[in-house]
């Protein structure tokens, strides 16, 4: 089960539930408790776009309840530094076309 | 295998026709174009995962007080372009059987984009979501698939804009073919997308660049919407 409460897929839910997903089996049933009037709508939508299944939605105590069934696709998740391509482990992440410079400059101006 | 890329789907579906070309990767719209040019004699091979069970959504400004689909009448209301499935013929048929006269009863303003790709590129739906999030338009319909990324990469404002309909669900793209062309080299081709497995990691970019997690075999019933939808909104004679 995920109490959503009223957060949105933009606001973080959707890393909550791919945290939820990652750690079912395909077929088990994930339950989402929200309170917001929207979220069948978006839901439904996510779980197509992420290829799990919509089992539907009730009402429970006034809260939106939601099912969805875990799809058989799963999320690439790795710790193995070979597969950071381009990134240098002692520079980071830099964005495209960024020129990295050591972090140890004088910060005086 | 050879393959022909088209500018818009409906010189796919006359290569389709004219025997140019032996498979169309066609929109549910192009299908039920060919459908209708060959009295149904034409077949299907194939369809993605993500091209059954689809939907559109409306959409609404949070502060338009629009909460279901009655509430739209007297408002303003986006489509998009005028040849794209989930974004405005769909949409104009379910308005129109849940008792809304989308001639008479809302004001609509449309988004024409990339005409001839059957709202493929997504382009007109981007508008459409923009102009409900801007207050240009009171609600608004998408597919979906655009509101389920959109809402995964953090694309919408929720605060301006909610979802307030789900639509009956319908199927999109499929492989089609002439009756007369359906062969078993077909069966073989269409047993190979079958059997691609997107836990494979040599099949899994190229899956994630066509948008699904699977093939699956067709669901014709899924098409009927579509077929209903453009005789109640005219859609081939206005368009012809």
């Amino acid at each position: 089960m995920l109490d959503a409460a009223s957060l949105t897929l933009g606001e973080g839910l959707e890393v909550l539930l791919s945290r939820k997903f990652d750690r079912l089996l395909p077929g088990e049933i994930l339950e989402v408790h929200s309170d917001d009037p929207s979220i069948e709508h978006d839901l439904r939508a996510w779980a197509r776009f992420t290829a799990h299944e919509w089992k539907g939605m009730r009402v429970e105590n006034g809260r939106f309840v939601c099912s969805i069934k875990r799809g058989t696709a799963q999320r690439i998740i790795t710790t193995d530094p070979s597969v950071w391509l381009e990134a240098k482990r002692e520079t980071g992440f830099a964005p495209r076309g960024a020129i990295v410079r050591s972090s140890n400059a004088s910060a005086s101006s | 295998m050879e393959r022909m890329l088209f500018s818009n789907y409906e010189a796919q579906v006359e290569a389709l026709l004219s025997g140019a070309i032996d498979i169309a990767w066609n929109t549910n719209l192009a299908y039920v174009r060919v459908v209708r040019r060959t009295n149904g004699r034409c077949k299907v091979l194939a369809m993605r995962d993500t091209d059954v069970e689809f939907t559109t959504v409306l959409i609404a400004g949070t502060g338009t007080g629009i909460n279901k689909i009655a509430d739209l009448k007297g408002r303003r209301v986006a489509f998009g372009s005028r040849d794209s499935g989930q974004a405005a013929i769909l949409p104009a048929y379910f308005l129109t059987t849940n008792g809304v006269d989308v001639q008479k009863d809302i004001s609509v303003t449309r988004f024409d984009l990339d005409v001839g790709k059957h709202g493929d590129t997504g382009t007109s739906e981007v508008a459409v979501l923009a102009a409900v999030t801007r207050g240009e338009a009171d609600a608004g319909a998408v597919g979906d698939r655009y509101w389920g990324r959109a809402l995964a990469e953090g694309g919408v404002d929720r605060t301006k804009v909610k979802a307030i309909w789900t639509s009956p669900p319908y199927c999109h793209c499929n492989f089609t073919v002439l009756e007369e062309r359906d062969a078993k080299d077909l069966d073989a081709w269409t047993e190979a997308l079958l059997e691609m497995d997107y836990n494979n990691p040599s099949h899994r970019s190229i899956m994630d660049m066509e948008g699904l997690k699977g093939w699956v075999r067709p669901q014709l019933a899924g098409y009927r919407p579509l077929f209903e939808a453009v005789e109640v909104v005219g859609y081939f004679s206005a368009s012809s």
